[in-house]
């Protein structure tokens, strides 16, 4: 190699004006054609290039030519020694590879004794090799688990970063493009549905069972638990009593015959040959014919003078009437303040009343809310008789049903509408007509003699 | 002119929408639509004024907000329904029509509709979803209960039973238990997990009573029953991995022989893991266990109330010391014992447990015949064979003993003996004026003592009986004693001691009195001073105050009342008993 002995040392391009690369780039070009090429004939061995032929001439088979492949397309193909680079981003697989090393574990003793193998370790075996089948089978046929991932991470799966980078993007485009776009795309759209808050009510009867509820509990607790369940009964009984005396006491009882009877006299009534005739004698003789209004006469006129007196008093009245408003009007300037406090005071109370109402609005929000037709009714809560309590949990006998519980605490806290079961299914009553044609008369049985 | 506004076109008849309308709006069926809802979370409301929320229209419907409903319209759960209804009518179709080859196909491809997402979208932080934790983990095991019904899908139950258990391992793992109540209904758990308190019960274990129709609606049930055992399914994940612990569980070693009892139908568990005994195994070595974790908390108090940081401090000591309570104790089951409430009890605080096998096939470590184990646990009156290296006590000790996070002394948990009352670890102390009897006191407070007039008895007897026994000596040997307690007074040291008083210089530092106090005035000064302050009282809080002064005498009045009651009654039975014994003596006495 020839260096220049002068020139600047600064740049590359000085560097390349100063050094003469040419032969090593020969050489390297020499050597990049070697491997493409593979190597020179010179450097082959013989059993490369030549070998014995001891068959032989063999005829070409047709078939062979005719699957090679066409001469033209022998351009395309690579000559090149060097083998094509492979694609970097394949996964490699790995296999999990322990179980199968367990199963080696467990079966090479076996084999190793060779020959002759006993009928009880032949067993064992068989029961193993059954065991690998079974997981193979279930590797390939279950799907995964239900439950195999984190919900709850920050950690995104690959197949998720997509979704990150449109929400990055989205970030920075104005919102009018997005809702423009949103009818194409709408995965751009920006808005997103978030789940509705709701307040349900918050009767958790379930966090807390009352201490008599315990197996074995201590004797005021369950006297307490006992008055709690005997007080609601008697309110219950209570009202059943009111709703009796309000409705079913209201009417007379009668027996059937008596109704019939009853209604036959009503029906009948003031039909002739059915009433008595001499109720109505009696009422005929005793008094005359008189109109309601009857009509006015000129003898009870008023006279002009008992006119004029009435007229002068209505005037007095309504001139004293007068002059107390007037009195009062002047006596109400003095008044004036106080006005104003009164008004204050009505806007308080009404205020006030306003502020009542929505308290009691709030906690109906809180409480048990009627969501359709039927009203939610709590059942009476369970309880055991100080006969039933036994004092061991062997011999306790479980009340109440945990189930009902469950499903009315749902109702109680408005996440379920009450409804009511229907057991009947009501089903069409279907009327059935027989074909004229295949109706069966008299005559017809006497025609065929039956 | 203007544009004529229109009835219900705003406001309240505009929110609201009736379900007939909904399920137009969703074209879907109304059982699809009640799924739907319960799944997502979306419930009826009612209005304020109904009659305006129905357009005019008299009567009560079930009206929904028509924001929850368009929420509703999003979900792209609504297309695998309608795509699962279409399935099921093929499937139909096919049935009706004998085709083998058809019904096999359709029943083998049905969609499942996946509800992953939904749990996601109805709580967006872990916390939330423990806080919903209780109605899921109480429907969870009551389902895994049922036997195979008509009205649940079967693979549900097996799942609820596999979740359950596979919750009660994580809990044990975790040494999160708290609370434990027996009821007639069931029993209460309280577990603790990440500052969330979630309380479930499991029902006895009676055989599965059938409900009446009318009382329950089984299919919704088992729709929230699906829901919920999603939630939990993920919930349970979260908190394995939480732990470093496989999550479909795994016991100690795992072979291949091992692997083919293990492996069985789809979600179900084997009895190795349902036996709730054997430690899970875990995903990382030198892990530290929850058992033995410490924190390190403030000395400080944040917001400045040092009583409050104090009390927490003494709250996590005393949680630290329940999740070792039954470290190094090994117990043994006897047959007629409830088996699971009592295995995960115990093992959650560190106990080894061992049963009968006939009672449980499989998980069994130790048998009965193991002289090491220290408490056996019976609930029968009488056993025939005993072994005097443990003890023989009744289940309800154990629960007590969480209950009062401490080993509770087991003498009235003996065999046959009649038991104390269980207490509710649920109720909440609000009346803070009410009289204590002496046995509740002692169960909060161990340093109190219960059975004082046992005691008294007892050392009444042994008095009276050396006695009886020295009656006559004493009287001969009473002279003599006194003549030399005498001679003792007068000793050569206390002479001596005297000596030295008078020897000593006059000058000396003179020890300190205690400052006498004067109570009675201290007392008084007091009361004046209360009686000032109330004068003070503004007049609109005067009668406020009389009623809760008035109040708070009746009850201390009361308190006082039940005590002398109490002395009273404990004074009499004592000199009762004495005047039996006496009685008993004498008689003994004469007939000797």
């Amino acid at each position: 190699m020839k260096t220049k002995k002068r020139g600047g040392r600064r740049l590359k391009k000085d560097w390349r004006r100063k050094i003469d690369v040419t032969d090593v780039d020969t050489y390297l070009e020499g050597k990049r054609l070697q491997e493409r090429i593979g190597d020179s004939f010179s450097q082959k061995k013989d059993e490369e290039l030549f070998h014995i032929d001891t068959s032989g001439k063999k005829q070409k088979s047709k078939k062979k030519s005719l699957n090679a492949p066409l001469k033209c397309l022998s351009i395309l193909q690579s000559t090149s020694a060097i083998p094509p680079l492979a694609k970097r981003s394949v996964k490699k697989y790995k296999k999990n590879n322990k179980k199968d090393d367990d199963f080696d574990k467990n079966i090479k003793p076996l084999k190793k004794k060779g020959g002759i193998v006993k009928k009880k370790e032949a067993k064992e075996l068989n029961k193993i090799l059954k065991a690998k089948v079974k997981t193979l089978e279930l590797k390939e046929n279950s799907t995964k688990d239900l439950f195999d991932k984190d919900l709850w991470t920050s950690y995104r799966e690959p197949g998720q970063r997509k979704d990150k980078l449109i929400k990055n993007v989205i970030k920075w485009l104005p919102s009018e493009v997005l809702n423009h776009n949103a009818k194409i795309l709408p995965k751009l759209s920006n808005k997103k549905m978030s789940h509705p808050s709701q307040t349900t009510c918050k009767a958790e009867d379930m966090k807390c069972p009352h201490p008599g509820l315990s197996y074995n509990p201590t004797i005021e607790d369950h006297v307490s638990l006992l008055a709690n369940i005997a007080e609601k009964e008697t309110e219950l009984i209570k009202h059943e009593a009111h709703m009796n005396r309000v409705t079913r006491n209201l009417f007379k009882q009668v027996s059937k015959e008596k109704n019939e009877q009853m209604i036959i006299e009503e029906l009948t009534e003031g039909l002739p040959g059915f009433t008595d005739d001499t109720v109505k004698e009696v009422n005929e003789d005793t008094s005359e014919f008189k109109a309601i209004n009857p009509p006015t006469t000129r003898d009870n006129q008023k006279t002009i003078k008992k006119r004029k007196i009435q007229r002068r008093l209505r005037n007095e009245e309504r001139q004293r009437m007068n002059a107390k408003i007037e009195k009062k009007k002047v006596s109400d300037l003095y008044r004036l303040r106080y006005i104003r406090e009164e008004l204050d005071e009505l806007e308080n109370t009404t205020n006030k009343k306003k502020l009542k109402r929505l308290q009691k609005r709030q906690l109906n929000n809180i409480s048990t809310r009627r969501l359709g037709t039927n009203k939610f009714t709590e059942s009476s809560d369970t309880f055991a008789l100080p006969k039933d309590l036994k004092g061991t949990l062997r011999e306790t006998e479980p009340q109440g049903n945990i189930f009902k519980d469950c499903f009315e605490s749902l109702q109680k806290r408005n996440i379920l509408s009450v409804g009511k079961k229907q057991l009947k299914i009501h089903k069409k009553k279907v009327q059935a007509f027989m074909h004229p044609a295949f109706k069966v008369t008299p005559d017809m049985l006497t025609k065929y003699s039956v | 002119m203007p544009m004529q506004k229109k009835k219900f076109q705003s406001g309240e008849g505009a929110r609201y929408v009736t379900r007939r309308a909904a399920l137009n709006k969703l074209q879907l069926s109304l059982k699809d639509f009640r799924t739907l809802c319960i799944i997502k979370g979306i419930y009826p409301r009612e209005p304020a004024h109904r009659r305006r929320a129905q357009r005019g229209k008299s009567g009560i419907h079930i009206l929904y907000l028509k924001k929850d409903i368009l929420f509703l319209l999003h979900e792209p759960m609504i297309w695998k329904l309608r795509d699962l209804q279409v399935h099921l009518n093929r499937l139909r179709r096919a049935k009706g029509m004998h085709q083998k080859d058809l019904i096999k196909r359709y029943a083998n491809t049905i969609p499942r509709v996946a509800i992953d997402h939904v749990v996601k979208e109805r709580y967006p932080t872990f916390i939330d979803a423990l806080r919903d934790m209780d109605d899921a983990l109480t429907l969870c095991c009551l389902f895994s209960t049922f036997p195979k019904l008509k009205s649940i899908p079967p693979n549900l139950i097996a799942l609820c039973r596999r979740l359950t258990v596979e919750f009660m391992h994580v809990c044990i793992a975790a040494r999160a238990l708290r609370k434990v109540f027996i009821s007639i209904k069931g029993i209460y758990f309280q577990v603790e997990i990440k500052g969330q308190a979630i309380t479930w019960v499991i029902p006895h274990n009676y055989p599965h009573e059938p409900q009446k129709k009318q009382e329950v609606d089984f299919y919704t049930m088992a729709t929230f029953a699906d829901f919920y055992s999603t939630a939990l399914g993920f919930v349970n994940y979260r908190l394995y991995h939480n732990l470093n612990l496989y999550y479909p569980p795994r016991l100690g070693s795992y072979n291949a022989e091992r692997l083919e009892e293990e492996i069985l139908e789809e979600n179900e568990t084997s009895d190795r893991v349902a036996a709730l005994n054997l430690p899970l195994q875990k995903t990382a070595e030198d892990v530290e266990d929850p058992a033995d974790a410490e924190l390190d908390l403030d000395t400080f108090a944040v917001d400045g109330d040092e009583s409050k940081a104090e009390e927490a401090r003494k709250e996590y000591e005393k949680v630290r010391k329940l999740k070792k309570l039954f470290e190094g104790l090994k117990v043994f089951l006897n047959r007629e014992v409830p088996r699971e409430p009592l295995v995960f009890a115990l093992r959650c605080f560190g106990a080894q447990v061992s049963w009968d096998e006939t009672t449980f096939p499989e998980g069994a470590t130790f048998p009965e015949t193991d002289e090491t184990i220290t408490h056996q646990i019976v609930d029968r009156p009488d056993l025939e064979k005993q072994y005097i290296s443990r003890y023989y006590i009744q289940p309800q000790w154990v629960f007590d003993c969480v209950n009062a996070r401490e080993l509770i002394p087991v003498e009235k948990y003996f065999i046959g003996t009649p038991l104390p009352p269980h207490l509710s670890p649920f109720t909440v102390e609000y009346r803070t004026q009410r009289y204590v009897p002496p046995e509740e006191k002692a169960l909060t407070d161990p340093s109190v003592i219960v059975n004082k007039d046992q005691e008294l008895l007892d050392e009444i007897s042994d008095n009276d009986i050396e006695d009886i026994e020295d009656d006559k000596k004493e009287s001969e040997d009473e002279t003599m004693d006194a003549d030399d307690e005498d001679l003792d007074e007068f000793d050569g040291e206390m002479t001596e001691e005297q000596l030295a008083e008078i020897k000593r210089k006059k000058m000396k530092v003179e020890l300190g009195m205690p400052e006498v106090i004067n109570k009675g005035k201290l007392r008084r000064e007091h009361n004046q001073m209360k009686l000032l302050k109330e004068k003070m009282i503004q007049k609109k809080y005067r009668n406020l105050y009389k009623s809760m002064k008035s109040g708070r005498m009746k009850r201390e009045k009361e308190i006082k009342l039940l005590k002398y009651k109490r002395r009273i009654h404990e004074r009499t039975s004592v000199e009762n008993k004495r005047a039996e014994i006496r009685a008993r003596r004498a008689q003994a006495a004469t007939l000797m």
